[in-house]
C-alpha cells in the first residue's frame, strides 16, 4: 500500500513538474501590463470618464481571455452600475471590474493577484505621487 | 497601496498582513501585485482623501460613490 502510495505522488510529481515549464511558456503577461490599445488610465479601449456602458459591453465580448459566460452586470433602475468578469487561461489575472456613475466609467480594478509585481508595474507607471 | 493621484491609478500590493491607511509599509520590487486600479480623478475627490477606494472595502466604496438620483428615490 505504501508503495503504491510512493508511486502515485511520484506520478504527480513527475507531471507537475512536465506541465510547470509549459505552463510558463503558454502563459501571458498581465492584461495590466501587455495592453496594446491605449495606455493608463485606459485599459483596453475603456477609458474612465469617457467609455460608456454600451461600448464597454461591446469591448468585453471581443476581448480574448474575458470569460464572458461570467460576466455580471448590476444594475440600478436603467443604469449600470458594475460589470465584473473572471479572466480564463492563458490570461494569469484573476478578476475585473468595472464601476459606472452616471452612465459612464468611473473605475477599472484589475484582480491580478500576483500576475505581475511591483517593480514592473513602476517600470510602466513611472515614479507614484504617493 | 501606490498611488498616481493626478493620473488616475492605484496599485495595491499583495501582503500577508493588512495595511490600513496611514500606515506604511516597506515594499520591495519583487512583491506580488494584487490589485491595478484605474480610476478618473474628478469622480472620486473626497474618497481620495480618506484612500478607501483601494483594498478589501473598495467595492462597497465605489458602489456607493454612485448616488442615487431624484428619479429613483421618487416614490
Amino acid at each position: 500500500m505504501l508503495h503504491e502510495d510512493s508511486a502515485v505522488l511520484a506520478f504527480v510529481l513527475c507531471i507537475g513538474a512536465t506541465l510547470e515549464p509549459v505552463r510558463a511558456i503558454t502563459q501571458r503577461p498581465s492584461v495590466v501590463l501587455a495592453d496594446p490599445l491605449c495606455d493608463p488610465p485606459c485599459w483596453n479601449g475603456i477609458t474612465p470618464g469617457a467609455t460608456s456602458a454600451d461600448e464597454v459591453y461591446s469591448i468585453l465580448a471581443r476581448t480574448e481571455g474575458v470569460d464572458f459566460g461570467t460576466l455580471f452586470e448590476r444594475i440600478r433602475g436603467d443604469q449600470t452600475l458594475q460589470f465584473s468578469w473572471f479572466f480564463s487561461a492563458p490570461i494569469p489575472d484573476s478578476t475585473g471590474r468595472i464601476y459606472f456613475i452616471g452612465g459612464e466609467v468611473a473605475a477599472i480594478t484589475i484582480g491580478t493577484y500576483g500576475s505581475a509585481d511591483v517593480e514592473e508595474i513602476l517600470g510602466m507607471l513611472g515614479p507614484p505621487a504617493a | 497601496m501606490l498611488l498616481w493621484l493626478d493620473q488616475g491609478y492605484a496599485v495595491v500590493v499583495d501582503h500577508r498582513s493588512s495595511c490600513p491607511a496611514g500606515d506604511p509599509t516597506q515594499i520591495s520590487p519583487g512583491d506580488r501585485v494584487a490589485q491595478v486600479v484605474y480610476f478618473e480623478v474628478s469622480r472620486f475627490p473626497a474618497l481620495l482623501r480618506t484612500q478607501s477606494l483601494f483594498g478589501p472595502d473598495s467595492e462597497a466604496v465605489l458602489v456607493e460613490a454612485a448616488p442615487w438620483t431624484e428619479a429613483e428615490l421618487a416614490p
